[in-house]
């Protein structure tokens, strides 16, 4: 499996394509804009000049200057530490809620696919069905049974948006499954499991790159709009949009509490739907063997 | 008498479409004796993929066996469960198909796919596999093959993917390789060196071969017997020698007039008039009366069955002509 992935990537990242993927300059922005958010989350402990959680009664609300780059909050917290400590929750929660969308996802579309009938219709009956529900409100309702907590938003949020995964897959699998080197595998004697592990998936897999990367920042997206509400990281974490619900009682008092999680948080989504748009583009095989 | 590999009795494939019943394969019987070479041949639509690839079960999923067996090597290969059936396939028996354009993955490297029917039926380790396969691909004439197992498929020609599906599919050493149209995708100079390492792994590996082709010229290159369906039904089996020499079915007649080489003059080429019928409601009797020169009334209502003209040589007419 990992070497059928590293396969894909080594295929993926050959020059063609990557050439082709710095004529748009778009996913090149993203791209950079992403490394730095990477970079940042990293690095964060070397950056950031105070520690996430630091409370200095004496110095709140201060507005943003060499000492405190973005301010600091009403606990007098330093707003650039939190942002880039944050940052490094928001891509790791990003990650795993794609992680576990596709593995919800993407299984269920390849079942879908290749056996058709009536395992068909039931999956793709639960996939129309989750669609159908507003995601953020069903995610509340889950939070709630769950309670509170970053581990749960991330389930929930998984749990309301693996549908696209289930349709992308199953549509790209419906095409493939009556490719003939899936008769011919089937003439060598493969099984219905090894079939779909080692010829369908692998087919799936620039769909399956392209939709991670665009739901990457709704999965952000959803997850500090819970946050916001209260449902998901609790203070201290330095949680963007905990950091926004802290902020709104003093956004006119001091703006920059919320201005510069709110900034992260565009800037972060932008830079993952750049770099889906162009990825899309540059995996379309009708432009790369047309 | 050469001993029997394959039997069929009675096979009766039908297609489940909107519009009814398409009945590809109906009633056949066939005996493919242990190392020679069987071609099927007839028109396009007359029903010699569907009996082909019903040997494996690869038919696609509206098709419906409604009767018969299918024994090869006393096995009856309609009885088996579908896991049985995946150990058999690829080890036992092979298929070559149409299409090598797309009959490999292309998201697999060349060399993993022709060591792959090894892993998958005698648990052979990758790194064995991959030796084998590069054996494989040097045995069917790609050069380079340490170098070219690393390739993509994209990075192959048409004749080459060829090639390496043979690889692929004759690595298990099978005993019966169905090779269904295997040069039709193909231009005609590689066809003939398609052919020629087709029949050659066949002696190297003792391998018994089930032709396919529209192709006289390659029934003439390749095959010591000749079955000719027409309309779902055999209406013809006998050794290459009579078919040519002295067919006896009117529609064989008319096939063997087609064909281009064998025109005398410049006059027009000879066709058989009409079109081949629905599969749906084959007209009754004999299924080809209403194209036939010599039809009578007993042939629009009573259906011939094959009966033994000669030694080896059956047809199903009922007045055939010598």
């Amino acid at each position: 499996m990992i070497r059928l992935i590293s396969e894909r990537i080594k295929l993926l990242s050959n020059n063609e394509t990557f050439k082709l993927f710095l004529t748009y300059k778009r996913g090149v922005i993203g791209l950079l804009l992403l490394s730095l958010m990477v970079f940042l989350a990293l690095t964060a402990d070397f950056i950031a000049p105070k520690r996430f959680d630091e409370v200095d009664p004496s110095s709140r609300l201060l507005p943003p200057s060499i000492k405190y780059l973005f301010g600091t909050d009403h606990l007098g917290r330093d707003v650039f530490s939190r942002v880039i400590y944050g940052a490094r929750i928001a891509l790791w929660v990003g990650l795993l809620v794609v992680l576990v969308e596709a593995g919800i996802g993407v299984p269920l579309g390849l079942l879908a696919g290749f056996y058709g009938g009536r395992v068909d219709k039931f999956i793709s009956a639960i996939t129309d069905l989750i669609w159908a529900f507003p995601p953020i409100v069903l995610a509340l309702a889950i939070v709630t049974i769950l309670g509170p907590g970053l581990t749960n938003v991330v389930v929930a949020v998984a749990v309301v948006s693996w549908a696209p995964y289930t349709r992308v897959v199953r549509a790209k699998t419906l095409s493939i499954v009556s490719r003939e080197f899936i008769i011919a595998a089937r003439a060598i004697g493969e099984s219905s499991f090894s079939i779909m592990l080692r010829y369908i998936l692998p087919n799936t897999l620039p769909p399956i790159i392209v939709l991670a990367t665009l739901t990457i920042p709704s999965a952000i997206l959803y997850t500090t709009a819970l946050s916001f509400l209260g449902f998901g990281a609790q203070p201290p974490t330095p949680d963007w949009g905990l950091m926004l619900s802290e902020g709104r009682d003093y956004i006119f008092k001091a703006p920059w509490c919320c201005v510069f999680p709110g900034l992260f948080i565009t800037l972060t989504a932008l830079s993952f739907n750049l770099l889906g748009d162009a990825l899309r583009e540059v995996l379309d095989p009708k432009l790369r063997y047309g | 008498m050469p001993r029997t590999l394959l039997s069929i009795k009675d096979l009766r494939v039908y297609y489940e479409t909107i519009r009814g019943y398409v009945k590809a394969v109906d009633s056949v019987d066939l005996e493919i004796y242990e190392g020679e070479s069987f071609c099927l041949i007839g028109e396009t639509g007359c029903g010699k993929s569907t009996l082909a690839l019903a040997i494996p079960r690869l038919l696609p999923p509206n098709a419906r066996i409604l009767s018969g067996s299918i024994m090869f090597k006393n096995i009856d290969l309609l009885k088996l469960s579908d896991s049985e059936l995946e150990e058999i396939r690829g080890r036992d028996i092979a298929v070559v198909f149409q299409n090598p354009m797309s009959s490999l993955n292309p998201v697999l490297r060349i060399g993993l796919q022709v060591g792959e029917p090894l892993v998958a039926h005698f648990k052979t380790p990758w790194r064995e596999a991959l030796i084998s396969a590069i054996k494989q691909l040097s045995r069917v004439g790609i050069p380079d093959p340490h170098l070219r197992s690393k390739d993509y498929p994209h990075a192959f020609s048409g004749g080459m993917k060829q090639r390496s599906m043979i690889a692929m599919m004759t690595s298990c050493k099978p005993s019966l390789l169905i090779a269904d149209e295997p040069t039709t995708a193909l231009d005609v100079t590689i066809q003939a060196q398609v052919l020629r390492l087709i029949r050659e792994l066949k002696e190297e590996y003792g391998l018994t071969l089930l032709l396919i082709t529209h192709n006289f010229g390659i029934v003439a290159e390749m095959c010591d017997r000749v079955g000719v369906m027409y309309a779902g039904k055999l209406v013809e089996v006998g050794n290459v020698i009579d078919i040519f020499e002295s067919p006896l079915h009117p529609y064989t007649k008319g096939l063997i007039e087609c064909v281009i080489a064998r025109r005398k003059s410049k006059s027009r080429l000879s066709q058989i008039p009409g079109a081949p019928p629905s599969l749906i409601n084959p007209p009754g009797g004999c299924r080809f009366h209403p194209r036939c020169l010599y039809a009578t009334s007993r042939c629009t209502s009573e259906e011939p069955g094959l009966i033994e003209v000669s030694r080896e040589h059956l047809v199903a007419c009922h007045n055939y002509v010598r």
